[in-house]
């Protein structure tokens, strides 16, 4: 690989082209927003409640489904507002026609493969630029604040349990809020990923200093 | 007589295509998804924006669709 692409890190530049391309493809082709959290939950099927609703949704015989909701409409808005809607309708052309189909529930193997693809990704990354290596440690900073040893594990594994739950109470993690999120403008993603990423970036500060 | 100013979440809603299938359901896009201020009471939209489970068949009214 040509120097100008690999220093440490990639540059940031081929990153944000990388990323930026993977979020527009994904949502062009399968009408999906990329979100990690969001698989690695359907993959240890954490979404069992979602996932059981959109498959009997899918299973559901469609002419029955469309009895059902048009039954739930009919009770939600009563038949004559119903009726009065569809006489508007009729008269003014509506532009929400032109809509995707409905989306079919993605199994759960795909969602294994999307993650097993995430490391397999960064390893083909490293291997390119000629620093893969297997590491047992978090770097200088970790090692100088935790003394190394079984007390570095449990502070990771506690860093790991708060994250994740962080995750879950926020809904999305930095896919799900910071790119297919922060791209929609979706208010609390904008906080989310502002509170997430000024947190790490104050935290990261405080550890460089703590450790010297 | 649809709002562009409409729910964010559409785009992720499993319902909201659903919606588009027939006439009269549309009714849910137009006094829901696609109102710049209604929208905020779809409990799917609250649920989303709360981070809590967002079940398929749960209708912006909180009810569900009896499947």
């Amino acid at each position: 690989m040509p120097s100008w692409v690999f220093h440490d890190y990639w540059p940031w530049w081929l990153g944000a082209i990388f990323f930026g391309g993977f979020v527009v493809g994904i949502w062009l082709l399968e009408r999906r927003l990329l979100g990690v959290s969001g698989s690695y939950a359907a993959a240890i099927e954490l979404t069992r409640q979602e996932d059981e609703a959109a498959r009997r949704l899918d299973e559901a015989d469609p002419q029955a489904l469309d009895e059902a909701l048009l039954r739930a409409t009919l009770e939600a808005f009563g038949p004559e507002a119903v009726a009065e809607f569809e006489k508007e309708m009729a008269a003014t052309p509506s532009d929400t026609a032109a809509v995707a189909a409905p989306r079919k529930l993605l199994p759960r193997s795909v969602h294994v493969t999307f993650l097993v693809m995430l490391a397999v990704g960064g390893a083909i990354g490293a291997l390119a630029q000629g620093t893969w290596q297997l590491r047992f440690d978090l770097g200088v900073v970790h090692e100088a604040l935790t003394g190394g040893g079984v007390t570095s594990l449990l502070v990771l594994g506690f860093g790991g349990v708060l994250v994740g739950l962080g995750t879950r109470m926020a809904g999305g993690c930095t896919s799900g809020h910071g790119l297919s999120g922060c791209s929609r403008l979706v208010p609390t993603s904008l906080v989310s990923t502002g509170t997430f990423f000024g947190t790490a970036i104050a935290t990261s500060f405080l550890l460089e200093v703590l450790a010297r | 007589m649809s709002d562009t100013k409409g729910c964010s979440h559409i785009s992720g809603c499993e319902l909201y295509p659903r919606f588009s299938l027939k006439g009269a359901l549309r009714i849910w896009q137009e006094r829901y998804c696609n109102s710049p201020t209604q929208h905020q009471r779809c409990e799917r939209f609250i649920r989303s924006n709360a981070g809590k489970p967002v079940p398929a068949t749960l209708l912006p009214n909180g009810e569900e669709i009896p499947t």
